[in-house]
C-alpha cells in the first residue's frame, strides 16, 4: 500500500479533467483544505478553465518532484528547475500569463503566483517609458494632455 | 485560441443556460487585461520592480494613477548618480501626500519633515551629507511606528546633534521624556556619524543588530577639550542602550570613544562596575553573539587600550559566539592581536582577525 499513490481528479469551469497525484494538490494552499474538508475522488474548479488548470497541473507536477523525491538523481535540481520555470514562463502569452496570475492567487500557489508576476515585472522593465509599456499591456490612457503632463511632473525622477 | 470541450453531456435546458454563461464568462476572462487585475495582485507586480521603473506606472491611466504609492513594499532609493535631487523630493511629497490622504501637505525645504512623520515608512537609508535633502535638526517631529531599518550616514544633525536622537525616538504619544521608547519597530540601525547627544534613556527594546561607526567629533573641530567631555558620555551612553542587540558591529573609532570612559584601569567600560548602572544593563547581561570590530589598523598607536578593551568584551559578553576583528596593519600587528584576545572569550565563541576592512 506504501507505494500505492493516491490519485485526486480536478474538473475545470468547462468540465476538462485532470488526474494528478495527491501530492501535486497539496502544492496548492486551496486545493489543500479542499481534499482535507472533503474527501470526494472529483473536485470542480469553477474558477479556472481548462487552458489554465492545465498550465497549473503541469507546473504543479513539475514542482512537487523536487520536493517529495529530494536529492534522487531523476528529480530536477534548483538550477534545472529554474530553467524549465523560464523556458514555462517565456512560452506563454500575457493573456495566459494574466489568467495563470488569477487561477495561482484564488488556488494559492504562491510560487506559482510569484514566477507569474515576475514575468510581467520583466515586461515592464523592458520598456523604455510609460508609453511603451502602456503599448506592451495593452494599457488606454484617459488622461488629457494636462493631466499627462502633471503627472509627469511629479514623477519626473522615474524618466531621469 | 484552445478550447476544450465539455467531457460531460449538456442534457437539460437549464445546463445548456449555464453552458452559454459560463462562455460568455470565458470569454471574458480570455480577454483579461492587467487591469482586470485585483489591486493586491498589481501590489505583488509592482514590488517585483525597481523603484524607478514602478515609478513610470502612474503615468498610464489614471486606474493606476495611485497604485504605486500606494504598494505596501513600497521602497524609494536615491541613486548616488541623481543629478538633480529636487524631482526626487517632488516625487516622495507625493507618495507622503497620497499616504496621508493630505494633498495639502507642503514641503520646504528638501525631505525631512514630510518623511520623518510617514507612518508607512519600513526602511529608511540615509545617506549624504547634502543639506538639500535632509537636515534632522532637533526640533523635528518624527512618528515612524513601522520603521524596522535605519541607516545614517553622515546626515547634518544641527549643531547640537540632538537630531539623531529625536529620529529614534518615537514622538506620536508625548510621552515624559524620562521614557522614550524608541521607534518601536526597529530591528536594524547602521549609523556612521558624529557622536551626538545624551541617549541615556532610549529604549532599543526591539532591536536586534546594530552597525555603529561613532566619529570623534573633536577631530573635526579642532575643540578637543570641550568635544571630549561630550564624548565621555555619548559613546558609552549609546553602547549601553544598545546592549540587548544579538549583532554589534563597531567601528575601531568608536572604541577609541570609548577609552575616554576608562578610568584608572583601561578599558573599564563596563559602567556597572562604577556603579552606575544597575547589573542588569551590563555587558555581562548582553545577548550580544556575534561581535565585530572594523578599522583596527588605524588605532595601533593605542593598541594596548585597545586590546584591554576588547578583552574587556570578550571576558564579560558571555553569549557571544563570534569577535571578528577587521585590522588593516601589517602581518605582524595581527598576529599579536589575536595571540592577544586568545582564551579570553568562552569557550564556545569563535576569534578572527581578518585583513582589511570590510564594511
Amino acid at each position: 500500500m506504501e507505494n500505492e499513490k493516491k490519485m485526486i481528479t480536478l474538473k475545470s469551469s468547462d468540465d476538462v479533467t485532470f488526474e494528478v497525484e495527491e501530492a501535486v494538490v497539496l502544492e496548492s494552499q486551496f486545493l489543500s483544505h479542499l481534499v482535507q474538508d472533503c474527501p470526494a475522488p472529483e473536485h470542480k474548479i469553477k474558477e479556472v478553465t481548462g487552458k489554465i488548470l492545465s498550465k497549473v497541473v503541469e507546473y504543479c507536477e513539475k514542482h512537487v518532484v523536487v520536493v517529495v523525491d529530494g536529492g534522487d538523481s531523476s528529480s530536477s535540481s534548483g538550477d534545472d528547475l529554474k530553467k524549465w520555470d523560464d523556458k514555462f514562463i517565456k512560452e506563454m502569452d500575457l493573456s495566459t500569463v494574466y489568467d495563470l496570475i488569477a487561477a495561482a492567487n484564488y488556488l494559492n500557489i504562491q510560487a506559482l503566483l510569484d514566477l507569474m508576476c515576475q514575468r510581467v515585472a520583466d515586461v515592464i522593465t523592458a520598456c523604455k517609458d510609460h508609453k511603451e509599456i502602456r503599448e506592451t499591456l495593452g494599457i488606454v490612457s484617459d488622461y488629457t494632455a494636462e493631466e499627462e503632463a502633471e503627472v509627469l511632473k511629479e514623477n519626473e525622477w522615474a524618466f531621469d | 485560441m484552445s478550447r476544450f470541450f465539455a467531457q460531460g453531456g449538456g442534457d437539460s435546458k437549464d445546463e445548456d443556460m449555464e453552458e452559454v454563461i459560463q462562455e460568455i464568462q470565458n470569454t471574458d476572462i480570455n480577454n483579461r487585461t492587467i487591469s482586470h487585475l485585483p489591486l493586491e495582485i498589481m501590489d505583488h507586480i509592482l514590488s517585483f520592480l525597481p523603484t524607478k521603473v514602478a515609478a513610470r506606472t502612474p503615468s498610464l491611466s489614471k486606474g493606476w494613477r495611485d497604485v504605486f504609492y500606494r504598494t505596501p513594499t513600497l521602497r524609494i532609493e536615491l541613486n548616488d548618480e541623481t543629478r538633480d535631487v529636487i524631482p526626487f523630493i517632488r516625487f516622495v511629497d507625493r507618495i507622503v501626500a497620497v499616504r496621508r490622504r493630505d494633498p495639502t501637505l507642503h514641503l520646504r525645504n528638501g525631505l525631512s519633515e514630510s518623511i520623518l512623520v510617514a507612518s508607512f515608512l519600513v526602511e529608511l537609508k540615509i545617506s549624504t551629507a547634502d543639506e538639500h535633502l535632509m537636515c534632522i535638526a532637533s526640533n523635528v517631529k518624527v512618528h515612524l511606528p513601522n520603521l524596522k531599518i535605519l541607516s545614517v550616514d553622515m546626515v547634518d544633525f544641527g549643531d547640537d546633534g540632538k537630531g539623531f536622537y529625536n529620529l529614534l525616538k518615537d514622538d506620536r504619544d508625548h510621552r515624559p521624556a524620562s521614557v522614550s521608547s524608541v521607534t518601536p519597530k526597529l530591528v536594524y540601525l547602521n549609523y556612521n556619524d558624529d557622536t551626538a547627544a545624551n541617549y541615556k534613556d532610549l529604549d532599543f527594546a526591539s532591536l536586534v543588530e546594530a552597525k555603529i561607526l561613532l566619529h570623534l567629533r573633536g577631530e573635526k573641530d579642532k575643540k578637543e577639550d570641550k568635544m571630549e567631555v561630550a564624548q565621555e558620555e555619548d559613546a558609552s551612553d549609546f553602547l549601553d542602550a544598545i546592549c540587548n542587540v544579538k549583532k554589534l558591529f563597531l567601528h575601531a573609532d568608536t572604541l577609541r570613544g570609548l577609552t575616554h570612559q576608562a578610568k584608572i584601569t583601561c578599558g573599564n567600560v563596563c559602567r556597572c562596575e562604577g556603579g552606575l548602572v544597575a547589573k542588569a544593563y551590563c555587558l555581562q547581561a548582553s545577548p550580544v553573539k556575534v561581535l565585530k570590530v572594523y578599522d583596527f589598523g588605524q588605532a595601533t598607536k593605542e593598541i594596548d587600550r585597545f586590546v584591554a578593551m576588547m578583552n574587556h568584551f570578550l571576558v564579560n559578553m558571555a553569549q557571544l559566539e563570534r569577535f571578528i576583528v577587521y585590522c588593516d596593519g601589517n602581518d605582524e600587528t595581527r598576529h599579536d592581536l589575536l595571540i592577544r584576545i586568545q582564551g579570553k572569550a568562552s569557550p564556545n565563541c569563535r576569534n578572527q582577525v581578518l585583513y582589511k576592512k570590510a564594511s
